[in-house]
């Protein structure tokens, strides 16, 4: 299984392929403070990386492989780290400012 | 070199390096092996029809998958096939080659090398030495195919001046700092269709395998649309690259999706001052990247020793970045502790973001941790052996629930104990109703559908038909139905068998069945249904069916059957005669059937599983094998039969009735016994005479009737027992080969049962 949908935080693993992406998208659009985990990912496919810019999830984790680290810094807004103690409020509310910001422009 | 991965910063402990690779290359194997049936099917469907797109695409992606994938890992043969595999398809995906049979041979073949080496892999993890012969042996095959059909047309993408991108010379800085040289460099503004996700493109892969990769940027072509509205599947990406390699190799990465990319030049430029700007403050990526893996290693105790490393690491990139190298000769850890602060320090905040989600990892992992509620996965796989243990230990309850009775009849015979005889009984009752329950779910548990099974067969009666030169097509029906793990494996070889010969002996060449009005194009059907407490599954083709004089001729001359007995046959009876040990009417032996073991070998695997085969056949029109299996092996309901003592089981569903019958009923017929039942004449056979006992005339004799195919049969036994269901262990090591028995099963009381194979024996 390359992707988990656990209750808040979507979960990628090994090689996310194209079938991912429509459960990602869905799993994103339904709710919101949503997060994504990407430590132990090794390779997105472009559909993938589609949601995690267009629904803007909070990334948790970067991935374990530089090369891809470097791709998705290139392509989503820079993460923002949860401090410790992580108030969930916040979480709510910075993926929702990203996606106001991209109407604007 | 630019964009090498570095060594992963901090080095990881080895060992969970190791794991991940196995765990990767587990998952690789399971995928490769599911992208290959898919390639497989979809060639067969696309041989069919080439004009099949769909097919085109699912083959072109499931290849490209593999492609993908296998780049992990150290198969160059396996990649060099696939890929010029993927070339070949992209060719056909694009109308410049065209399917036949030839190629779908040379990709099918080359396919099933792949196969072979994902096995290979698998075991050991590494190829034959062979192999990247066997790869380039296929892959010229591929591009000759390729170069006879391909047009000289073909690099028509962007002939004639090159475009100057826009945003490559506004960003010319940026871009020539991460290229790191000041030769001409190659920029790609690669604008994906929208649709290119459902023709199996991975514009980021593709994006990523640039040849000479020096800089990216990504961002959407036009704005997102709000969430609801937002299509994981329309691509809206625009993607522009910058490489060193030359115009070429660009083009030719590119050479699927030429609309979807203009490549343009950035021609050499005497390095700006700009280089001090602001822009060029920042570290390209990688180099960033770098010094983050030595900040954090710097800031780990047990690293102290390596202080030296660190700042020869952090030299070695200074200069390969022109930068001046902010320390001495012989810096401690606290003066680099500030040079690495200082390079980093105008750097992009993605990477000081990330620094700092690197540095928490503790942070990141609890995040998830405990918000991951119970999802467990909806199914499970678990190895065979696990289930056949469950299985063995719900039969062994089965037989240990069985004692209670005898327990309960002790109770009340030699202890006098009414009461607690009734209570053991209704015990006894609870304990059955929860066993025959249990028994049902890990029965449940081994059914498998029959597609299992089927989904091999397409490719066979394809393979046969192509070296025959006949056109067959396959229809499969009723993939569904469900049976036994073990009934759907013991299948394989019984069907695999009829269906050559269904190919070899009943479809006909094309001209002889253009001759006798029929398709060219035969039809063979396999259809699998179930019938009650059984699965049906019938193969039938429309070809010549079987002659039944020709079938008469063939056994008399075999010395199977005499000459006038075979007379005495009606048509569908001769036909019948295909089952006998020994028959094969093919003229010549081919290599696909007509050994001499044919439809007998069929009949003795089906008969072994408790199944039955019947063949129908009309001569010029047809022949249809059914084969009738039980759906689940693990329970026999067996009636016990008693002779000299030992009790014997006969399967259930053979029995009609029991008879007491007075030996003055049983008429002789010379040396042959009948008894008249019913006004129906029903030949007598004694049990003790065909084991070999002594002869035994009771009083009354007891006679179980016997269905077997169409005929009854009268079995003498000395005395009837009790029915019971039984899990039936078949013969194992030496006696394996026992005829006679089907198997042996332990009764409540500790008793062997030998349960009779009256099939064979009659």
């Amino acid at each position: 299984m390359p992707m988990r949908l656990d209750r808040a935080c979507a979960v990628l693993e090994g090689h996310c392929t194209v079938e991912e992406a429509h459960d990602l998208a869905e799993w994103l659009v339904t709710g919101r403070a949503r997060e994504a985990n990407l430590a132990a990912c090794a390779g997105l496919h472009a559909a993938v990386l589609q949601c995690l810019m267009a629904l803007a999830p909070q990334i948790v984790a970067r991935p374990a492989d530089p090369a891809l680290g470097l791709w998705l810094d290139a392509a989503l807004p820079a993460p923002v780290p949860l401090p410790p103690e992580a108030p969930p409020q916040k979480a709510a509310r910075a993926p929702r400012r990203r996606r106001k910001a991209a109407a604007a422009t | 070199m630019p964009l090498k991965p570095p060594q992963s910063p901090s080095p990881p402990p080895t060992l969970q390096v190791g794991a991940e690779q196995a765990a990767l290359a587990a998952s690789f194997v399971e995928e490769s092996r599911a992208l290959l049936e898919e390639a497989g099917d979809a060639l067969l469907a696309l041989e069919r029809d080439p004009g099949d797109q769909g097919a085109i695409n699912a083959l072109f992606r499931a290849v490209h998958s593999i492609k993908g994938a296998a780049g992990l890992f150290d198969l160059p043969a396996l990649v060099h096939l696939v890929h010029a595999g993927e070339d070949l398809l992209g060719a056909m995906r694009e109308g410049r080659v065209r399917m036949d049979g030839a190629a779908a041979d040379e990709l099918l073949e080359g396919l099933d090398h792949v196969g072979q080496w994902i096995g290979l892999f698998q075991q050991g993890g590494a190829l034959p030495p062979t192999a990247m012969e066997i790869a380039r042996r296929f892959a010229g095959a591929y591009r000759l195919r390729l170069e006879q059909t391909d047009g000289p047309a073909q690099p028509a993408a962007a002939a004639g001046g090159r475009i100057r991108h826009d945003w490559a010379e506004a960003q010319v800085a940026a871009i020539r700092d991460a290229g790191g040289q000041d030769g001409p460099l190659v920029t790609v503004e690669y604008c994906p269709d929208a649709t290119c996700f459902f023709s199996g493109e991975d514009p980021l892969h593709v994006a990523r395998t640039l040849p000479g990769l020096v800089w990216f940027a990504i961002a959407p072509r036009e704005d997102w649309p709000a969430a609801p509205l937002f299509d994981p599947y329309v691509c809206n990406l625009r993607i522009r690259l910058a490489s060193c390699a030359p115009v070429e190799a660009v083009e030719e990465h590119f050479r699927y999706m030429p609309d979807a990319v203009t490549i343009g030049l950035l021609d050499e430029v005497a390095p700006s001052p700009a280089a001090a700007g602001p822009a060029a403050a920042a570290l390209p990526p990688l180099a960033a990247e770098l010094v983050e893996a030595q900040r954090r290693a710097l800031a780990e105790p047990a690293r102290a020793g390596q202080v030296d490393d660190i700042a020869a690491t952090l030299r070695n990139l200074c200069a390969a970045l022109g930068r001046p190298v902010p320390f001495g000769d012989a810096p401690d850890a606290e003066a680099l502790a500030v040079a690495v602060a200082a390079l980093l320090a105008p750097g992009p905040p993605a990477d000081d973001a990330a620094a700092v989600v690197a540095d928490t990892p503790g942070d990141a992992a609890p995040i998830a941790g405990p918000s991951r509620p119970d999802t467990a996965e909806r199914t499970l796989r678990v190895e065979q052996g696990r289930i056949d243990m469950l299985m063995n230990l719900v039969g062994e309850l089965v037989v240990a629930k069985n004692a209670l009775p005898f327990l309960a009849r002790d109770a009340e015979n030699r202890f006098g104990s009414r009461e607690l005889a009734r209570e053991i009984k209704d015990k006894y009752a609870v304990i059955d109703r929860i066993t025959r329950q249990m028994q049902g779910a890990v029965m449940g548990i081994r059914m498998m559908p029959v597609s299992d099974l089927f989904k091999r067969f397409p490719r066979l009666v394809r393979d046969i038909a192509r070296k025959q030169d006949k056109r067959v097509q396959l229809v499969v029906e009723g993939e569904t139905t469900e049976a036994d793990k073990n009934v759907i494996e013991a299948l394989a070889e019984p069907l695999t068998h009829i269906l050559r010969n269904s190919l070899d002996h009943g479809i006909e060449s094309g001209a002889a069945r253009r001759a006798a009005g029929k398709p060219e194009v035969a039809t063979v059907r396999l259809v699998a249904s179930q019938e009650g407490d059984s699965v049906v599954i019938a193969v039938s083709d429309d070809g010549r069916g079987v002659d039944p004089s020709r079938v008469r001729a063939k056994a008399i001359e075999r010395g199977l059957i005499d000459a006038e007995r075979a007379a005495q046959l009606t048509d569908e009876q001769a036909v019948q005669l295909v089952f006998l040990p020994g028959f094969s009417t093919a003229e010549t032996i081919s290599d696909l059937s007509g050994r001499g073991v044919g439809m007998d070998a069929v009949r003795s695997v089906v008969e072994r599983l408790g199944g039955e085969v019947t063949l129908r056949s009309q001569h010029g029109e047809g022949t249809t094998v059914r084969l009738r299996l039980p759906l689940s092996m693990a329970v026999t309901r067996v009636l016990t039969i008693d002779l000299a003592g030992q009790a014997y089981g006969v399967p259930m569903d053979l029995v009609v009735e029991t008879v007491r019958a007075d030996p003055a009923a049983i008429r002789r017929l010379k040396a042959a016994e009948a008894i008249v039942l019913r006004d129906t004449v029903i030949p007598l056979v004694r049990l003790r005479a065909m084991l070999g006992m002594e002869p035994h005339h009771p009083p009354l004799e007891s006679v179980l009737i016997l269905r077997l195919g169409d005929a009854m049969v009268g079995l003498v036994v000395d005395d009837f027992g009790t029915s019971m269901d039984i899990i039936l262990k078949p013969f194992s090591g030496i006696l394996a080969n026992m005829s006679g028995f089907s198997g042996t099963a332990v009764l409540g009381d500790g008793r062997v049962l030998l349960v009779l194979n009256l099939k064979e024996m009659l």
